[in-house]
């Protein structure tokens, strides 16, 4: 089974993979940026309280010694509360103070900068203390008056900035299927929207067949490619329909110009051979040219008759016909000439199979079928005509077992004047015509046909016309209605 | 028998005269409408064969002029034209018969010989050939006193046959009288049905009464005529 392929489909499909794609990129960079953010306003704080403590406690260290910087800081910061690490060293590399909770961190770092700024361009880093979260310290260097400068270093956690983090994924990987599942039907609905029209000219263009070329698609007043698609669609119909025309009209005023040479032939041959002053042999050659004469204008009336079929004939008149009787009547006034070549031809139908359809042209279907069926069924054959009733199909199957036909020959045996080798071979005559009329006539009637068939191994043929809803089951249809 | 042929084509209209002539008819051909509207005035006729494409008058407004005069001739028309609308507006308009082009001169000549036999059709209930009998009332048939079995359908050929004792059928206006219009076509039916009419009526007999007259049809008859 092949699936149908819709436009909507793959859209919506690749919609939503692409917009995965950005979904993903946008969380990523959202989480690192947010990341980065929240680590660099650490910073900033943790930088900010170096300074304070550099400039408003360590600055009067001289004065007033290092127990007073020790209170002042654990007043004023309480580090221990705040989870903060505070730690100054003196240019020696002793230290001054420490906060209990900073015994742990690294040495304090090298501080290249020696110029005579009173500060240092703080340095960074992040440590990880023995089974301790991450943590940002900024670290400073402070001169007191000359000479090497203290070293000021502030920590912070980074638990909170993960917490923040954490908070931000658990709202991006909760919102994901929401907003997945919103846009796609979002998109669903949108690109039904958009493709809608373009359902339409493909229902219309179904409707469209060779009866009623006059048909147009609708063309929504949008000004897109859809109003420009079925624009495009229609000129193309009306090219074909020009086309049609010619050839159809074409095909009937040549068929009525033979019609008098026709009758000039046949007239002058008869009246050669009333006369009958030529020898037998002359004779025999004028009957043999007025036997062709009459191939050809059996020849001349098929093709004005299909003309006029595929013109939609409209003087058609198509009455309820009891389906199982027309095709056995026939079946049975066929039966001498299946008999004459010791072929057995039986017929088999359902009853209560009723079609409307022209009762002339519907048992030219079974006369040319079985014509047919006889023609290319050799001695001692058997053919045999079936009509049951679908739900709302009659159907016609007309079997034989006779030479069948090739596979070559298959696809085309419904159109005119096509002869297949078998055909040609058997030297069988006819006006070639017979099933393209078949076609015709079914096409007419809304019918249709098909050949199942294999070389020697006989064919089916088998016709499907729209069937008429037998009266009981109209009847108790109208109850139910009421 | 007088009759009016009112044709613009030159070699239908020749070889329709030869023919006509030959069996004993007094033809007047003519190749227009205002001609033949002419003619018809002044000469009675037996019968008018007209054509419908005619230059000046159509065919359809001489047959309407006929009819306003009032006349009872026997109108056939001749036509290339065979769409249902038209055989209907003629038949309106007072034709008597519509014999489509190309036709077969034996099938016109049948049709010539229906038109003016009108008036006293031979309605008689037993037709005779020879020793051959065919009786329409009791639906039965004999040779030389003898009963011979028909079907139906053999029955209807040799009764259509018979009515036309002497004349050429083609196949095409046997099948329109004895089948229907669908079985256009498929002459070959024709050919089986003689063929079996023959084993019945002709073959344990000296003298052979059907004859196949190649290209045209058959005919029933003495001496093969």
């Amino acid at each position: 089974m092949k699936h149908p392929r819709s436009i909507r489909a793959r859209l919506i499909t690749l919609y939503v993979v692409s917009l995965l794609l950005i979904f993903v990129c946008f969380g990523g960079y959202t989480y690192w940026g947010f990341k980065r953010y929240l680590i660099q306003s650490l910073q900033q704080t943790l930088l900010r309280r170096a300074h304070q403590i550099a400039s408003t406690i360590l600055v009067d260290l001289p004065q007033k010694g290092e127990n007073y910087v020790a209170t002042e800081i654990q007043a004023r910061y309480a580090p221990e509360l705040n989870e903060r690490f505070i730690r100054i060293t003196d240019p020696s590399g002793r230290i001054v103070y420490t906060s209990h909770n900073a015994s742990e961190l690294s040495p304090p770092p090298v501080l290249l900068s020696s110029g005579s700024q009173v500060e240092t361009e703080p340095i960074r880093r992040e440590e990880i203390p023995r089974s301790k979260e991450y943590l940002q310290v900024v670290a400073i260097g402070y001169r007191i008056g000359k000479g090497a400068p203290y070293i000021v270093e502030v920590g912070g956690p980074e638990s909170e900035i993960f917490t923040a983090l954490d908070g931000l994924l658990v709202t991006l990987i909760l919102g994901f299927p929401v907003f997945i599942v919103l846009t796609s039907v979002g998109a669903y609905l949108l690109l039904g929207r958009a493709l809608r029209p373009v359902d339409e000219i493909v229902r219309s263009a179904e409707r469209i067949t060779l009866q009623n070329l006059s048909l147009r698609l609708p063309v929504p007043a949008t000004g897109d490619e859809v109003e420009r698609l079925s624009l495009a669609l229609n000129r193309m119909i009306q090219r074909l329909d020009n086309a049609f025309q010619l050839t159809s009209r074409f095909t009937a005023d040549a068929s009525h110009e033979l019609r008098t040479p026709l009758t000039i032939m046949r007239g002058e041959l008869e009246a050669l051979l009333k006369e009958g002053k030529l020898s037998e042999d002359q004779m025999a050659q004028i009957e043999s040219v007025l036997e062709e004469a009459e191939r050809l204008t059996h020849i001349v009336e098929g093709l004005l008759l299909m003309s006029r079929l595929e013109a939609g004939e409209s003087q058609m008149v198509k009455d309820p016909v009891d389906f199982a009787t027309l095709v056995c009547t026939t079946a049975e006034q066929m039966t001498p000439l299946a008999e004459d070549k010791s072929v057995s031809l039986d017929c088999e139908a359902a009853p209560d199979v009723t079609v409307m359809a022209n009762e002339i042209r519907l048992k030219q279907v079974v006369i040319n079928l079985l014509d047919n069926a006889i023609k290319y069924t050799p001695e001692g054959g058997k053919i045999t005509v079936k009509v049951t009733g679908e739900l709302s199909w009659a159907i016609l199957e007309v079997r034989d077992n006779g030479i069948g036909i090739s596979e070559e020959a298959l696809p085309h045996v419904f159109e005119r004047f096509y002869r297949s080798e078998q055909v040609q071979a058997r030297k069988a005559r006819g006006t070639g015509l017979g099933l393209s009329m078949v076609h015709s006539i079914l096409e007419a009637h809304g019918g249709a046909v098909a050949v199942e068939s294999r070389e020697n191994q006989g064919a089916m043929f088998r016709v499907r016309l729209p069937r008429l809803e037998p009266q009981g089951a109209r009847k108790r249809n109208n109850t139910r209605a009421e | 028998m007088r009759i009016l042929l009112v044709e613009d084509e030159e070699k239908v209209s020749r070889f329709i005269v030869r023919g006509l002539k030959a069996e004993g008819y007094a033809v007047d051909a003519v190749s227009d409408g205002k001609t033949g509207q002419e003619y018809h005035s002044s000469y009675s006729y037996d019968l008018v064969l007209l054509d419908l494409n005619l230059p000046g008058i159509t065919g359809t407004e001489l047959l309407q002029h006929i009819r306003r005069g009032n006349t009872k001739v026997p109108v056939l028309i001749l036509t290339a034209r065979d769409g249902i609308a038209d055989k209907v507006h003629n038949f309106e308009s007072g034709a008597d018969d519509y014999l489509t082009k190309p036709f077969s001169f034996a099938e016109l000549l049948v049709r010539i010989k229906a038109l003016l036999r009108r008036g006293p059709v031979d309605r008689s209930s037993v037709l005779r050939i020879s020793d051959l009998e065919l009786d329409r009332v009791a639906h039965q048939v004999r040779r030389q006193e003898k009963r011979i079995e028909l079907t139906s359908k053999e029955f209807s050929l040799l009764e259509y046959l018979m009515v036309n004792t002497g004349r050429v059928l083609s196949r095409t206006m046997i099948i329109e009288h004895v089948w229907d219009q669908s079985f256009e076509g498929l002459t070959n039916i024709v050919d089986v049905y003689i063929r079996q009419l023959r084993k019945k009526v002709d073959e344990t007999h000296e003298q052979k009464l059907i004859r196949t007259v190649r290209g045209v049809g058959y005919s029933i008859g003495l001496n093969g005529a």
